[in-house]
């Protein structure tokens, strides 16, 4: 029995780095990669999806929003669809899932909401059939935060004798957790201890094994530079049962890079630049970039910087998100120099330059008000030389 | 720079030529009355510097003559850079400049142009070439009239030239220009970000306004979140109500628990009723049995009360017998105890009389006594009445009473006197006679002198006739000597009459009378006196009241005697000491009187008390003699009624019954169900009150639910969370925007303070020499007085010490120059003008001063220190003052000069 694994939709998921733009295209990939993954799912073979919880991103999300994952699942009527709530979207009274049992959903879509063991058919068919009757055991959260491990059910779990037995949780594994008082902690070798023969795992982003038998999918779509494990935009086709139990597949459209950089002349601007314009190959709009920069440029520099990368390359990728905080901007004594000696001018900026590289408050103001100020310059050189050409 | 001399032709006023000739370097003073010319010399001076000979403008057209339009000539020789130099200019008709510059002549514009080299300015251009040295530092140095007291309007041109002056002073250039430059968009982009008063406009304004509406929306969406969750609780809690009050099992245990509530209830009941059957029994038999002991009871105390009743009669039947003994006893001591008491009573009557006569007896034997008394006193009183009526009729026949003594010693005493006044006045004659003579006064008797010697005092006169001799008349020679004989006579006659009224001869026989009447007055006193004592003064009424006091007492005895029973031959004291005698006896018997009656009391109470007792104890009898008929009637009655061994038989029953009824009753009490009746009743009242309860919570529970479940519907379906993302994402961005305003304020903010600050203190540096130059002079004006000097070189206050204790000004005390006197902003205007002409020497450029009737406002001190201030100047310049006044002309010193005509 083939099925696809997959978790943390996130569905109506709010990006607030981005501009209104942007998070329009990246609130419509997720519900697009739905699809992808129904389409992905036949081309497997694989008649079931499994949806390892949090498939909303918020406890109450708009009626629009809760529907739309259900009307693109609805387009794939040979494909069932299992879903068991998240700590995003946990079965609370008068939650998502109420409220999907209000609306009613499609045959092939299955919510399940409490650990009874679930008949998923024989394992007949496909390549590679273990000819074993295949059951799922749901584990359900009823809150946000769980005390107890939600899979501990499974042990009690009771199948016919030589099934397969397919678990599907959502939480954290135990082995991954902080200090062991997380909440909704999963034990590290549920899988063995129930008798499991897949886990199918939610909740971390990244896609990563949480112990014997037991995967997390990751996310079908990355919603970070930072997400940990192996980064996500995948999901898992996996056949329970099977010596070779997973195969990773990508799903996501976005490339979501952390990227960092040093940046001490024009040369560290141009090395930036390229390495940020080949990140998306022909189609830079699939890249989000969040870069943190270091380093110190003087006034010049800085404006070909902030020309060459915050505008130029921001406005080739999908997303820039700029973390300056380490990029000095300093000023060169040629730059103090070109406004000669003696004038109010140059005392001015003496002054400024003095503030900026004082420290303590207002420091970065006066850094900034002095770069200004030789902008300025410079603009009014600019003018005067094209006055005196003219 | 030094002027020479300056010529005119067919200039304005002057249709000759005139010559102001003579100038020397430093002060120069052209003095003459109004409309002298002095102006015009200065119009010249300027025409021949500054105005383009070519110029046909009206500046220069100003400068022909008014009546004849001829062309105007002007000629000026001056010094400069060690060399001589001429410009002459023709203007208007053939117009035509020529200047002879250190022995080379330039001539038409070639000319203008050494001209102005020399001089420091440009070329005028052909746009500004009338009036071109208005825009230079010229204007500032040539003073007309009238624009004395005003600073001077330094153009571009004149301001470049101080400027010039200022940086080669200081070697560097102040870069005003490029910082205004940059001001320009730095001070734009703020105006964008900031309102004048610094505050959020615009965009950033905008900024500010949209993050606090995400903020208040986000609040608000996480209220109404709360208040979903408080819903959504609510809703569980409601539902799980629900479901165990509409739980079958549940109402099927109430409905049992109800059965077999009423169930118990009905065997209560009926245990009950049987319980109180059996009380009844009990008390039924327990009446019976009562009533069968009382009646024995009843019996048993009749019978004991017969008894005792019988035995009070016994004693009270004692009691009387001893009472009445007792009554007896005390009244027969009380017969004897009252026989004794009336003998006491005659006695003490028989006292009583006894006491009365004695009495009597001592009173009539007191009036007797009295009576001889005043008989006593009636007898003397008698006596002396007659001895005083016979010494009051002897007194009343003896006149010499004191009275008239007392007059006849005075007659005597005047005539004595008379007597001595004649005798003195009379003349004295002594005689020795011998023979007798006859003396004959005047109307006198004659007296015979016998012989012998005689000694005669006459007092009128006299004739003394001597027989045989003659007679001598002798007449005294006294004055009044008749009134003094009239006097002699009427006292004489006085004398006689007193004599006469005591009825004497003379006055020693009247004193002899006169002691006689006193020795006879003295007696009549003593029985005057004798006779008050008998009498006894008023108080008797006299010798009548004493007689008929006695008349009285006498004819009383009699009467009294009789009354008294007394023989009235009792002395007072017998009769004194039986009257005491008789009170002794009297009072013994009253004595007796009462303690007989004292012995009366005991008897008479002891045989009261008898009696009241023998009266209780017969009436006690009575009643109990009643009481024992009563008992034994009742006795027979009951005796008839039940016999008493019938009586005991059933009392002996009714015991047996009633513990037949306690042993039934106590075995049915055993046996009773748990519980009372009245929690029985609650019980049912409380199960069916759950019932109905639990029906109305149900269907209130379902209408909650039902409300609960449509707005949590209605609040989920517009994604409460999702809003939520959004409110919060969009305050992210609002506040990202903000910050990026409010930085980018700041730094604007940062960056215009700076360059302002920057070029005010470049601006402060420049200036700095001109307020050098200024210094002195100022300070000779206006000793510790600062100026402040503003753009373009513009003075624009005076600050003077005050009284502050530093004695410094300070900005507060700043006066503005525009409201400064004339006086003295003509001053200070002139001070600026002479540190003007001293930069431009300084600086190596030419420069010289012309004041034309400057100085017009300042009072005598300022003219004074403005004398030395220009003096000084004129050390440095020259200056050419034009004045109406002498006494500035006399003041300054310096060159005098004249317009002279040629």
């Amino acid at each position: 029995m083939r099925v696809v694994h997959t978790s943390d939709w996130q569905v109506g998921k709010s990006f607030r780095f981005a501009d209104d733009e942007t998070l329009a295209v990246l609130q419509n990939e997720r519900l697009e990669a739905i699809g992808r993954i129904g389409r992905l799912a036949r081309a497997q073979l694989a008649t079931r999806v499994l949806v390892a919880g949090d498939v909303w991103d918020v406890a109450i999300p708009s009626d629009r929003t809760l529907r739309q994952p259900i009307e693109r699942m609805r387009q794939f009527p040979d494909l069932h669809w299992h879903l068991i709530p998240g700590n995003h979207d946990p079965n609370v009274p008068g939650g998502v899932w109420d409220r999907l049992q209000r609306i009613g959903l499609p045959a092939h879509v299955h919510v399940h909401l409490s650990p009874q063991p679930v008949p998923l058919g024989m394992d007949e068919a496909g390549p590679g059939a273990t000819g074993r009757d295949a059951w799922l055991l749901p584990a359900a959260l009823d809150r946000r935060h769980a005390f107890g491990d939600p899979t501990a059910c499974m042990d009690e779990a009771v199948t016919p004798e030589g099934s397969l037995r397919i678990g599907l949780a959502h939480g954290s594994v135990r082995a991954f957790g902080s200090a062991g008082t997380a909440p909704n902690l999963i034990a590290a070798d549920r899988a063995s201890r129930s008798g499991l023969d897949y886990l199918a795992l939610g909740d971390w982003h990244g896609q990563v094994p949480a112990g014997p038998l037991s995967w997390y999918s990751g996310t079908r779509a990355r919603d970070g530079c930072d997400g940990g494990g192996a980064g996500g935009g995948w999901v898992l086709v996996a056949c329970p049962g099977r010596l070779q139990p997973r195969a990773p597949q990508a799903v996501g459209r976005h490339l979501w890079r952390r990227e960092r950089a040093m940046l001490a002349g024009p040369a560290d601007i141009e090395a930036l630049e390229h390495r940020l314009r080949a990140l998306g190959g022909d189609d830079p709009s699939r890249v989000l970039v969040w870069l943190t920069l270091d380093g110190a440029l003087g006034t010049a520099e800085h404006a070909r910087y902030e020309d060459r990368i915050r505008h130029g390359v921001g406005s080739a990728l999908r997303a820039l998100r700029i973390d300056a905080a380490g990029l000095a901007l300093t000023t060169s004594p040629d730059d103090l120099a070109a406004l000669g000696g003696g004038s109010a001018l140059r005392a001015a900026a003496d002054r400024l330059a003095h503030a900026a590289a004082a420290g303590g408050d207002g420091h970065d103001v006066a850094a900034d008000a002095l770069a200004r100020l030789l902008a300025l310059v410079r603009q009014d050189h600019t003018q005067a030389g094209t006055a005196s050409g003219r | 720079m030094r002027l020479r001399s300056l010529e005119l032709d067919q200039f304005r006023k002057f249709d000759r030529r005139v010559r102001l000739d003579g100038l020397g370097a430093g002060i120069n003073v052209l003095c003459g009355p109004n409309e002298h010319g002095k102006s015009t010399l200065l119009a010249a001076l300027r025409a021949v510097l500054f105005d383009r000979h070519t110029s046909r403008g009206e500046g220069v057209r100003g400068h022909q003559h008014h009546r004849n339009a001829t062309a105007p000539v002007v000629t000026l020789d001056f010094e400069h850079d060690g060399a001589s130099h001429r410009i002459e200019k023709r203007f208007l008709s053939r117009a035509s400049a020529r200047l002879v510059s250190a022995g080379t002549a330039y001539e038409g514009d070639a000319a203008e142009e050494r001209l102005a080299q020399l001089l420091g300015v440009s070329m005028p251009t052909r746009a500004t070439r009338d009036g071109a040295e208005a825009a230079t530092i010229w204007a500032a140095l040539l003073v007309s009239q009238g624009d004395g007291q005003a600073q001077a309007r330094l153009g571009d041109v004149a301001r470049l030239t101080l400027s010039e002056c200022l940086e080669a002073e200081l070697g560097s250039v102040t870069g005003g220009a490029v910082v205004a430059r940059l001001l320009k968009p730095v001070q734009a982009g703020l105006g964008l970000l900031l309102d004048a008063r610094g505050h959020p406009r615009e965009r950033y304004k905008a900024a500010i306004v949209d993050h606090d509406a995400a903020e208040a929306e986000i609040r608000t969406l996480q209220d109404r979140r709360q208040a979903l969750d408080a819903d959504l609780a609510a809703l569980l809690g409601r539902r799980r109500e629900l479901a165990a009050e509409a739980d079958p099992a549940a109402a099927e245990r109430a409905v049992t628990q109800l059965l077999a509530a009423r169930r118990h209830r009905e065997a209560l009941l009926g245990h009950a009723g049987r319980l109180q059957t059996a009380h009844d029994a009990v008390r039924l038999a327990g009446t019976a049995h009562d009533d069968a002991g009382a009646e024995q009871a009843r019996r048993a105390a009749a019978a004991a009360e017969l008894a005792a009743t019988m035995r009070r009669l016994a004693e009270l039947s004692a009691v009387e017998t001893d009472a009445r003994a007792r009554a007896d006893a005390a009244r027969q001591a009380l017969a004897g105890r009252r026989s004794d008491f009336d003998r006491a009573c005659e006695a003490q009557d028989a006292a009583e009389h006894a006491l009365r006569l004695a009495a009597a007896g001592l009173d009539i034997a007191e009036r007797a006594q009295a009576l001889d008394a005043v008989r006593v006193r009636l007898a003397t009183a008698e006596a002396a009445a007659a001895r005083v009526a016979e010494r009051t009729a002897t007194l009343a026949r003896m006149p010499a009473d004191d009275a008239r003594l007392d007059a006849l010693h005075a007659a005597a005493r005047a005539a004595r006197a008379d007597q001595a006044a004649l005798q003195a006045q009379a003349t004295s004659v002594e005689l020795s006679l011998i023979a007798e003579a006859l003396l004959q006064p005047d109307n006198g008797a004659p007296t015979l002198l016998p012989a012998g010697p005689h000694r005669l005092s006459l007092s009128r006169p006299a004739i003394l006739s001597v027989a045989g001799l003659g007679t001598v008349r002798i007449v005294p020679a006294s004055r009044d000597q008749e009134a003094l004989h009239a006097e002699a006579r009427d006292s004489a006659r006085a004398l006689a009459g007193a004599l006469a009224a005591v009825g004497c001869r003379d006055v020693a026989e009247a004193e002899r009378a006169h002691l006689d009447r006193r020795d006879v007055a003295a007696g009549l006193d003593h029985a005057r006196r004798a006779l008050d004592a008998a009498i006894d003064g008023q108080r008797t009424g006299g010798l009548d009241g004493l007689r008929r006091q006695t008349a009285l007492l006498e004819a009383e005895l009699p009467d009294r005697m009789r009354a008294g029973d007394a023989t009235g031959s009792a002395d007072p004291v017998t009769a004194r000491i039986t009257h005491a005698g008789a009170l002794v006896v009297e009072a013994a018997c009253r004595d007796d009187v009462r303690l007989a009656r004292t012995a009366l009391l005991t008897p008479e109470a002891d045989r009261d008390l008898a009696e009241a007792t023998l009266r209780q104890a017969e009436l006690d009898r009575s009643a109990q003699e009643t009481i024992r008929d009563a008992r034994q009637t009742e006795r027979a009655r009951n005796e008839a009624a039940e016999p008493d061994t019938d009586l005991a038989a059933r009392l002996q029953r009714t015991t047996d019954a009633l513990a037949d009824r306690r042993r039934e009753l106590a075995a049915l009490a055993a046996a009773a169900p748990d519980g009372t009746l009245a929690m029985a009743d609650a019980g049912i009242r409380r199960l069916e009150e759950a019932h109905a309860n639990r029906q109305g919570r149900t269907a209130t529970l379902r209408e909650e639910i039902a409300r609960l479940e449509s707005g949590i519907a209605a609040e989920a379906g517009i994604g409460l969370d999702e809003q939520i993302e959004a409110a919060q994402r969009r305050a992210e961005a609002a506040a990202a925007l903000r910050a990026g305003h409010a930085r980018e304020a700041a730094i604007l903010t940062l960056l215009r303070d700076t360059l302002l600050q920057a070029d005010r203190e470049a601006r402060e540096r420049t200036v700095a020499p001109l307020m050098t130059r200024i210094g002195p002079y100022l300070q000779a004006l206006f000793p510790r007085a600062e100026l402040r000097l503003g753009e373009n070189f513009q003075i624009t206050a005076l600050a003077r010490p005050t009284a502050e204790p530093s004695g410094f000004a300070t900005d507060a005390d700043d006066e503005r120059f525009d409201l400064l006197s004339h006086g003295t902003r003509e001053q200070i205007a002139i001070l600026a003008r002479l540190a003007f002409a001293d930069m431009l020497l300084a600086s190596g450029r030419p420069a010289f001063l012309v004041l034309d009737d400057a100085l017009t406002f300042a009072d005598p001190a300022r003219m004074e220190r403005m004398f030395d201030i220009l003096t000084d100047a004129g050390r440095r310049m020259q200056i050419l003052v034009l004045t109406c006044r002498d006494d500035i002309a006399a003041g300054l010193g310096g060159t005098r000069v004249t317009l002279t005509h040629i």
